[in-house]
């Protein structure tokens, strides 16, 4: 049985590798050849090689082996931002989907910031912030915050009725239910939104360090831009998705663990 | 058994005579919905009276869209009425309570918590000791044929055994009134009988006053003390029976005469609200065209 399992994992895995697979066969092919100049596209082995150098070091290259330099960083930036979304998101959330009377307060005016694009904020943020860590939290807090805040506005309050009749037949009183039934019940759309915010902040940290700061995954991305060094900016852009990739399963991991605990 | 049933079952020994004092008392109770729309007030039930007296169980049939699960929602406290009182041993109800256990159409369970912890959800609101509900809750699962599957959450079973879970986890408080909404409708019919069986054993040992939700004349008239027959809407009481089949009953009774005669009679009442109600719609769709 378990075997089985296994073998029907296997086999979709190896259907979804086969179109990456088939991708850089044919990006291998086309720049191998010289029918595309390496400025433009350089070869796999070439990104390969600058991501090794960029890691691990070894070159004479100016990034060469800097990588935890700027991925601390980034790291740090994104760590911060998000934190500070998540703790003014779920607690708002929580409150505002609760109780609506406070939500009639406050609501309308989140919804109307809302339609300010994140990236609206920048010049405004680099005003009040300057260049540096502090435009990137505020930036990264921003992009996080909504994503988290509305979905545990919705978990909370659109919490299955039957259950809070449940809830209410069997004794729970008033505060007792938030506890045992409405936040058990919400904690999916929590943890959904959180996960969401977790992949803004990566966005929005690339586009806070996108304003000129020295060290960061974002700063470098931009530099190598102006040096032409194009498989570095392709090795970076493969960098970034994959921690926000190792990130949300290391919060997923984390948030289903308290799931365990928490609920009961 | 069935010898006996011939000679009890004279079950239209109608008007249903209050000889017991009312546990539920509903007092021309109106019940109002204000369209969402903007539109004219929608009346779902209508100047309704009943009396309900203790360690009854009462079945309420009746065409759907007739009021009878707000005339539940009205006791359980999770809904108030227009106009008119809703009383409990002669006290007006205020919101859900623990003395009023329910049991909603789909179980309603908890679905993050597995089977025991569903059963002791309401014991640890209330703060009873540990141990105790613990003892009262496998009493209970071992009751309900459920004790193997304690550690299992409400995914993982059947919906029959989620309908079980949520009986368990409604006795389990003693409440003295057990309402019911149409908790059977959505199993298959040889379940639903074992169901039943299960639950007219539950109300023969400990004599709950119990108010059954139904639209099926079969189920109201076997697990029934009385039946009460709800026109369409607005609702109101349009026939209230005994239903003095011996106790203990099982589904031998179903297939008796006497059974068979005063179903097809209830049957034909209710098929007749149900027209009323169909048609009434149509109306409703023909005027706004």
């Amino acid at each position: 049985m378990l075997d089985l399992i296994n073998l029907d994992r296997l086999a979709a895995i190896g259907k979804a590798v086969c179109l990456p697979v088939v991708i850089v066969i044919i990006w291998a092919f086309v720049t191998e050849r010289g029918w595309v100049p390496s400025y433009v596209l350089p070869s796999p082995r070439t990104v390969l090689a600058t991501l090794v150098d960029f890691i691990f070091g070894g070159s004479q290259q100016a990034f060469s082996g800097t990588f935890v330099k700027h991925f601390l960083q980034s790291l740090y930036r994104v760590a911060g931002g998000f934190a500070c979304g998540a703790l003014l998101g779920v607690p708002l959330g929580i409150v505002l989907g609760y109780n609506r009377k406070i939500g009639a307060f406050i609501e309308p005016t989140i919804e109307l910031s809302r339609s300010v694009p994140g990236i609206c904020w920048l010049p405004l943020a680099l005003v009040w912030f300057g260049i540096g860590t502090g435009t990137s939290v505020f930036l990264i807090a921003l992009g996080s915050f909504y994503s988290i805040f509305l979905s545990t506005l919705g978990g909370v309050r659109y919490v299955n009725p039957v259950l809070l009749r449940a809830g209410r037949s069997l004794g729970a009183t008033e505060s007792s239910l938030l506890y045992t039934v409405i936040l058990p019940a919400a904690f999916p759309s929590i943890l959904s939104g959180l996960r969401l915010g977790l992949s803004y902040s990566w966005i929005y940290m690339v586009l806070g360090e996108f304003t000129g700061v020295n060290y960061g995954l974002g700063a470098l991305l931009l530099q190598s831009r102006d040096t032409m060094d194009t498989p570095l900016i392709i090795g970076l852009m493969a960098v970034i998705g994959t921690l926000g990739v190792i990130s949300d399963r290391i919060m997923l991991l984390f948030m289903t663990r308290i799931l365990g605990m928490d609920v009961r | 058994m069935t010898g006996a049933v011939a000679a009890d079952a004279r079950v239209r020994t109608v008007p249903h005579s209050n000889d017991r004092p009312a546990k539920i008392s509903f007092r021309n109770i109106t019940k109002e919905f204000v369209s969402q729309a903007g539109g004219p007030a929608m009346k779902a039930i209508d100047g309704l009276s009943l009396d309900i007296a203790e360690k009854d169980f009462v079945c309420l049939i009746g065409p759907s869209g007739c009021g009878k699960s707000t005339l539940l929602n009205l006791i359980a406290g999770f809904e108030t009425a227009t106009s008119g009182e809703v009383l409990l041993d002669g006290v007006g109800i205020k919101g859900p309570g623990p003395d009023r256990g329910v049991v909603f159409q789909e179980g309603a369970l908890f679905p993050w918590l597995n089977v025991l912890d569903n059963v002791c959800y309401g014991p640890k609101r209330l703060a009873v000791p540990r141990e105790r509900y613990l003892a009262e809750a496998h009493a209970i699962l071992e009751q309900v044929g459920l004790s193997a599957f304690a550690q299992h959450l409400p995914a993982e079973l059947s919906g029959g055994m989620r309908q079980r879970v949520a009986i368990a986890r409604a006795l389990i408080n003693r409440p003295p009134v057990l309402l019911m909404d149409e908790p059977f409708g959505a199993l298959d019919p040889q379940t639903r009988v074992l169901m039943q069986e299960m639950l007219l054993q539950i109300w023969e040992r400990d004599n709950r006053t119990v108010l059954f939700i139904t639209h099926d004349v079969e189920e109201a008239l076997f697990l029934g003390s009385r039946v009460v027959v709800m026109s369409s809407r607005p609702g109101r009481v349009l026939e209230d029976v005994r239903a003095d089949l011996p106790h203990p009953r099982d589904f031998s009774v179903l297939g008796h005469p006497e059974f068979v005669k005063v179903k097809a009679e209830l049957f034909a009442l209710v098929r007749e609200q149900a027209i009323a109600a169909a048609a009434d719609s149509a109306g409703g769709i023909r005027s706004t065209r």
